[in-house]
């Protein structure tokens, strides 16, 4: 074939790398650009000390941006310790032993997924008031004023730390079981055989082997850490993701917004360097040719109930305690509510999630095949640079559309109109740039798994790439749609800030209408209702996918 | 080809828009489900069509301006004087003339050029703890600013946009300086740092973690009707008290809306502004969300009306919302988190 007819095949592909990578990178530019502006006036009170001449200790507090990170970092520390140790734990106890419910355990374990962060705070601040207020009562009674307003700081990062490694230890859970799942049984059973205790393999063997895995799980969990605004608005606890609301909407500065939320992303730049760095250039590969999967020991009775004892208090403290919660709150407002409005809520919200999981689904086919033709690196940095929405806080990737949208109005007004306001068109564009990350990492690992000489037998059999594409890898591909499909639709369905600040008229979804009870009026009981409605509709959404995961796949 | 892409969108809008012919589009920060209701009622009565976007008030406000003379915008509402001044600061609205308007709604409660009306009003009191405190014992904001009352106050984070009103209403009556003291004093008075919501504030002072707190009144009107017993037990352990009764008169708040500058459906707009402030729409308001309607006389809730009238803050609401950022920043100076 002529080289230049080969070029000219490819350009499709390399055309759509294009056009997405600059869809994502625009709300870089306009970060970068807004960074280089002079700072604006509240800025330097934001940097600085301040003191309080009421207070008797007269101490200097440090400035509010030195608070912020703190925060963050606090909130980041704990939710590493404890996802690693809530997932990866519960994830080898379910891959390395045989037992009875292993199946169900297994699932109960991926659940606290469904439950929006916030609507888990505010369950267990319900749950958790009236010891609250009874331990910091006898804290102040027995010791002292100052040590009960210590009391509430403690206690606040304590369940922020808690609810929010509960909701992200499944990225990490299911990074680390499928790891876990596909090590060739060969390893660990000749770890076992020359005499390694079951301990001893777990640390020399599985753990090392499943460490990108786990390293890439948890970076998920870090990122949606690092965005989490509801959670810390309700606990009170301050991190960057609230300072860029706080002076964005009551110091009304955009510009110092962005500047925090510049070092917010440098943080997370940060992350995922680091994780880069971990993963570093080893190669993990697994023996490819073995057929048998690790299945696991078997186990006595009483290690049997052990392992119960421990997956049922995570799966019941990340996702049954809070439930039952929230479903006696909603028994408390059920008598008094219409609920036909609701349903028409969860047709309209799954199908807005779905559309947008397709869209997604299908920027990532292109990205990592494009990558797959084509490695060349520039693909590689444009891949890249798509990606970088993931790291870009909700709230400031919402405001930045909205300029974007602002300059469409000007030059193309019946499109812009078209885009954000007779359709959902914009939000979809919006949820895309925030989520592809999720979408793309499944399925570039798919990619990955595929030979590459399947691409070169069915060129030389004279396919083109997109019959390749469309007959040989996405055939291959279903497990990493299904994949990717489960934690897009779920994250979707969950969403807050992008569908408040984008959505067109009359768009209530059932995370808007949660919110709206539960933040704006304080109607907890009330609010208790979408929120059941949204986990519900989640879990079927789970449901179906891992039911046609396991039809295909037997 | 934009061109040709453009007159066939232009096209199919032009077939929705046909449909519709009578409607009117509201950007809201109210999520009250009362509000759906009214608005049910006012499509029911006017034949209107009445479309929501519900978001932050900010939000909203830049929505608007970058969908300059665009907008499908009607009607802009917020839930404080402040967001509605910044509304107007940022020319995003319209001055209206309307006499059933003038008729309807107070002078003090209205924007004296005609951008921006209140809706509903609400207070923002001094809500005590009975057992601990006699009553008569708190007159003032400024009472709980002194020393005696160190460790025994509550109030939320400063990034509230009530609270930010209550100090602008201090900068609009006695200047940056007094009410930076007040904040300070009041912030060194606190039994722990700012977090949660107005009733987690009642909470603890019913707990007994504290003495007394500053809250909205519709909080009060709501916990005291929960659905939840545990919250109708919180609301009887407390009692409101409205401040500065001697002197300068309670500060009041309200929620309010003014007419988009390039609302494509101006008089609709108009007329949804004259049904939200009629005397119907104005007892729904009382009635399910405890605020209190533009004339407080009319006020139908047995509840309101058990805690008595009061004198309110006479000042300009549009004074107070001018002063918003100044009060952000005294917050800020003050280290109230």
């Amino acid at each position: 074939m002529p080289k230049s007819l080969h070029k000219l095949r490819s350009l499709p592909w390399v055309l759509s790398l294009f056009i997405i990578t600059c869809l994502a990178a625009s709300p870089l530019y306009f970060i970068i650009k807004e960074v280089q502006q002079p700072p604006q006036e509240m800025w330097e009170f934001l940097v600085k000390e301040t003191s309080n001449p009421y207070d008797d200790s007269s101490e200097i507090t440090p400035s509010r941006l030195h608070g912020y990170i703190k925060g963050s970092l606090i909130m980041l520390t704990g939710v590493t310790v404890l996802t690693l140790l809530i997932g990866v734990g519960c994830a080898w106890l379910v891959s390395a032993f045989k037992f009875r419910g292993r199946g169900l355990l297994s699932v109960l374990l991926c659940l606290p997924i469904t439950m929006p962060t916030y609507v888990m705070v505010v369950m267990y601040k319900e749950l958790l008031v009236t010891s609250k207020l009874s331990l910091s009562g006898w804290v102040r009674e027995s010791y002292s004023l100052e040590a009960a307003s210590d009391f509430a700081i403690y206690w606040k990062y304590t369940l922020g730390i808690l609810v929010l490694s509960l909701s992200f230890y499944p990225y990490v859970y299911l990074a680390a079981r499928i790891a876990f799942k596909r090590q060739s049984s060969v390893y660990i059973e000749s770890s076992r055989v020359l005499g390694k205790s079951l301990n001893s393999t777990f640390f020399k063997i599985s753990l090392p082997l499943a460490r990108p895995a786990i390293i890439a799980g948890l970076t998920l969990a870090l990122l949606e850490t690092m965005n989490e605004f509801g959670a810390m608005k309700i606990l009170g606890i301050e991190t960057l993701t609230t300072g860029i609301f706080y002076v964005w909407q009551s110091l009304e500065e955009l510009n110092s917004a962005v500047r925090i939320s510049a070092v917010l992303m440098f943080i997370i730049f940060a992350i995922i360097l680091i994780e880069r760095l971990i993963r570093g250039r080893k190669k993990f590969q697994n023996h490819r040719s073995s057929a048998t999967e690790f299945q696991g020991f078997e186990t006595s009775k009483k290690t049997q109930l052990l392992i119960w004892t421990i997956c049922i208090l995570v799966a019941g403290t990340g996702f049954i305690i809070p439930l039952s919660k929230l479903i006696q709150q909603a028994m408390l407002a059920l008598p008094e509510r219409d609920l036909q409005p609701y349903f028409d809520l969860i047709t309209s919200s799954s199908w807005l999630a779905f559309k947008a999981s397709l869209v997604i689904i299908l920027a990532s086919i292109i990205l990592a095949y494009t990558a797959r033709i084509l490695p060349k690196w520039w693909v590689h940095l444009g891949t890249k640079i798509s990606l970088l929405g993931y790291a870009i806080p909700g709230a400031i990737l919402g405001v930045v559309l909205l300029s974007v949208k602002g300059s469409l109005h000007q030059s193309a007004n019946e499109i812009a109109q078209w885009v954000f306001h007779t359709t959902l068109t914009g939000l979809i564009i919006a949820y895309a740039i925030r989520f592809l990350t999720i979408g793309y990492n499944p399925i570039e690992a798919g990619f990955k798994k595929i030979n590459p000489h399947l691409d070169e037998a069915s060129q030389s059999l004279g396919k083109s790439k997109l019959s390749t594409l469309f007959f040989i890898h996405l055939p291959l591909l279903r497990h990493s749609f299904i994949a990717a499909a489960i934690i897009l639709f779920v994250d979707i369905l969950k969403e807050l800030p992008l569908t408040l600040i984008l959505g067109p008229s009359n768009n209530d979804t059932l995370a808007t209408k949660t919110y709206g009870l539960f933040a704006a009026e304080e109607r907890i009981p009330e609010g208790s209702i979408p929120a059941l409605i949204l986990i519900m509709t989640s879990l079927l959404g789970l449901l179906i996918i891992s039911t046609l995961l396991n039809k295909k796949s037997t | 080809m934009r061109i040709i892409l453009n007159k066939i969108i232009a096209f199919y809008m032009l077939g929705s828009t046909l449909q519709a012919a009578e409607e009117v589009t509201i950007y809201s920060y109210r999520h009250y489900e009362a509000d759906d209701k009214l608005y049910a009622q006012f499509t029911e009565e006017t034949g209107i069509k009445v479309n929501t976007v519900k978001a932050k008030a900010d939000a909203l406000i830049s929505r608007i301006q970058t969908e300059g003379d665009q907008s499908p915008a009607d009607l802009f509402i917020a839930a404080d004087v402040g967001r509605l001044e910044k509304a107007k600061e940022e020319g995003i609205l319209q001055p209206v003339t309307s006499e059933t308007l003038k008729k309807q709604v107070p002078a003090e409660l209205r924007d004296s050029s005609d951008f921006w009306t209140g809706i509903t009003v609400r207070a923002r009191v001094i809500v005590y703890a009975k057992n601990k405190v006699k009553a008569g014992e708190i007159k003032s904001y400024d009472d709980l600013a002194k020393p005696e009352w160190k460790g025994r106050v509550l109030a939320r984070s400063s990034s509230n946009i009530y609270n930010q009103s209550l100090l602008a209403s201090f900068i609009a009556n006695n200047g940056e300086e007094k009410a930076t003291q007040w904040a300070q004093a009041f912030r060194a008075n606190m039994a722990r740092e700012p977090e949660g919501s107005d009733r987690d504030q009642m909470r603890s002072v019913a707990a007994g973690l504290a003495d007394a707190c500053i809250v909205n009144t519709y909080y009060v009107g709501l916990l005291a009707n929960s659905t939840d017993k545990k919250d109708r037990d919180v609301a009887a352990k407390l009692t409101v008290c409205f401040p500065d009764q001697d002197s300068k008169g309670t500060h009041i708040n309200i929620s309010g809306a003014g007419v988009c500058k390039h609302a494509p459906n101006k008089q609709n707009a108009i007329k949804l502004l004259e049904f939200l402030t009629s005397n119907k729409a104005q007892d729904t308001f009382t009635s399910s969300n405890y605020e209190y309607p533009l004339v407080r006389e009319n006020t139908s809730s047995e509840l309101l009306k058990s805690w008595g009238s009061f004198k309110s803050d006479s000042i300009k609401l549009e004074k107070i919302g001018k002063h918003r950022k100044a009060a952000a920043k005294a917050f800020l100076l003050a280290g109230w988190k």
